[in-house]
């Protein structure tokens, strides 16, 4: 039992316990403590006590709080083992239940972000790779239009036919052993992108057919391309080009650039 | 994990272990959960606390000591605390009605004869709702709400001497109970 000096303090320290002091009256007690045994051990028997308070019935937190607290201790690393926190961190923050759902949100906010940085990277290499695809084709069919002229250059039976229209000028060159016909044309001007030069075969009847797209690239001062016929070159009258919107046109739509009778 | 105490999980913890974090999480998250909602009444606030507490668990895991209590109870401490401060950075005070229907989810824990230490807590939360009114109010207002007897005084009209009294009565009481459980 206490003795007399120790009554009045006795009788504080369920409400140290609690918290329930005043901070004058805490410090007064807890100098006491620091040299009195008695009270020391009733203390301790009521610090354990107020333990049992911070046990109430058990309740269910919400199914997505492990997942938010898993993302927030993540914080974007991508698995295994979390870095240890300095070990100064304070126990009592007092702005700590915004900090818990600012962390959340910024993770949140980082994976979408990062989601969407990929996502336009991803498009950006894309349209990169469809435009160097585009430009192997188109290269591709320049070579081979090139081979064809070189070819045909070679061959004793080859009809060269001019064009000279504005500042274009070149030559139709045409096999009509082999009903095969490439045009070669300087100066042509580079197109937008949304444009392209349609050729078309011209029939005895007046009749339009597409017999193929001829590019026109910044690289060399000349354009090629080896026309597409569905039959034979002797059915047709003469060949002419148009510009037309990029995929082509079933009948010229746009402006004539030139045309050439056989 | 689920064999390991929760020494060993903290101690785990402490390394850096996410799955002994997880474990210890799951096995704990309804009392720290609940012990939020009880000092804020709010399940929205409840849920920040609870993710606070954790996250702090997460980081001053190497300074649990077992002499001064078991992972559960410092967890909770920690829990209180947070709870505390929330509410004092929000400026508001919760309801303080509390029905003793809430601890129909400790039936199915054992009695308190079988001396686990839920038990024994489970013996202490109804000697505090069996407490008179005036006892409980006063020791629920202190503890849960972090006011001082000076506040409680203040809050409930009531002469400061009176909650000294009635605090004291109170816990004199539960220290009955718990010297018996």
């Amino acid at each position: 039992m206490p003795d007399e000096i120790c009554t009045r303090y006795f009788e504080d320290i369920p409400a140290y316990v609690l918290g329930a002091m005043d901070e004058a009256e805490s410090a007064a007690l807890r100098q006491h403590l620091s040299s009195c045994q008695s009270c020391q051990a009733e203390l301790q028997t009521y610090k354990t006590l107020s333990q049992g308070l911070l046990f109430v019935p058990p309740q269910k937190p919400p199914a997505s709080q492990r997942d938010a607290l898993r993302a927030s201790l993540m914080g974007g690393r991508p698995s295994g083992r979390l870095p240890v926190a300095p070990s100064n961190f304070p126990l009592s923050i007092p702005k700590s239940s915004s900090q818990s759902r600012w962390k959340s949100h910024l993770t949140w906010g980082a994976a979408i972000s990062a989601f969407i940085t990929l996502l336009i990277l991803n498009i950006m290499t894309f349209t990169t790779l469809q435009s160097i695809q585009d430009e192997q084709q188109a290269l591709r069919a320049q070579i081979a239009a090139n081979q064809t002229i070189i070819s045909m250059l070679a061959y004793p039976g080859v009809e060269r036919l001019a064009i000279n229209s504005g500042t274009v000028s070149g030559s139709l060159l045409i096999d009509w052993d082999r009903s095969i016909a490439t045009i070669i044309a300087w100066n042509l001007p580079v197109l937008p992108s949304d444009q392209t030069y349609q050729i078309w075969l011209i029939d005895e009847q007046d009749q339009r057919i597409s017999g193929g797209f001829i590019t026109a690239n910044g690289g060399t001062p000349y354009s090629s391309a080896a026309i597409i016929a569905p039959k034979e070159l002797s059915n047709y009258r003469g060949i002419g080009v148009t510009i037309e919107p990029v995929g082509g046109s079933p009948k010229p739509t746009g402006e004539r650039i030139f045309r050439i009778d056989f | 994990m689920l064999n390991l105490d929760d020494l060993e999980l903290i101690q785990r913890i402490s390394s850096g272990d996410e799955n002994a974090f997880l474990s210890l999480y799951d096995r704990h998250a309804s009392h720290v959960f609940a012990l939020a909602l009880r000092i804020l009444g709010d399940p929205g606030a409840a849920d920040e606390v609870t993710q606070d507490t954790f996250l702090k668990l997460w980081k001053r895991s190497d300074h649990y000591q077992a002499a001064l209590g078991t992972v559960i109870t410092w967890l909770l401490t920690i829990t209180r605390h947070t709870a505390l401060d929330h509410l004092r950075s929000e400026a508001r005070r919760p309801p303080i009605t509390h029905s003793l229907e809430d601890g129909d989810q400790w039936l199915d824990i054992p009695a308190a004869e079988s001396a686990t230490e839920e038990s024994r807590w489970r013996s202490m939360y109804f000697a505090v709702q069996s407490l008179p009114d005036d006892q409980r109010h006063v020791i629920e207002l202190a503890y849960y709400h972090g006011l001082s007897q000076s506040e409680i005084a203040e809050e409930l009209k009531w002469p400061l001497g009176t909650v000294k009294t009635r605090l004291r009565a109170g816990m004199e009481s539960l220290r009955r109970v718990w010297n018996k459980a």
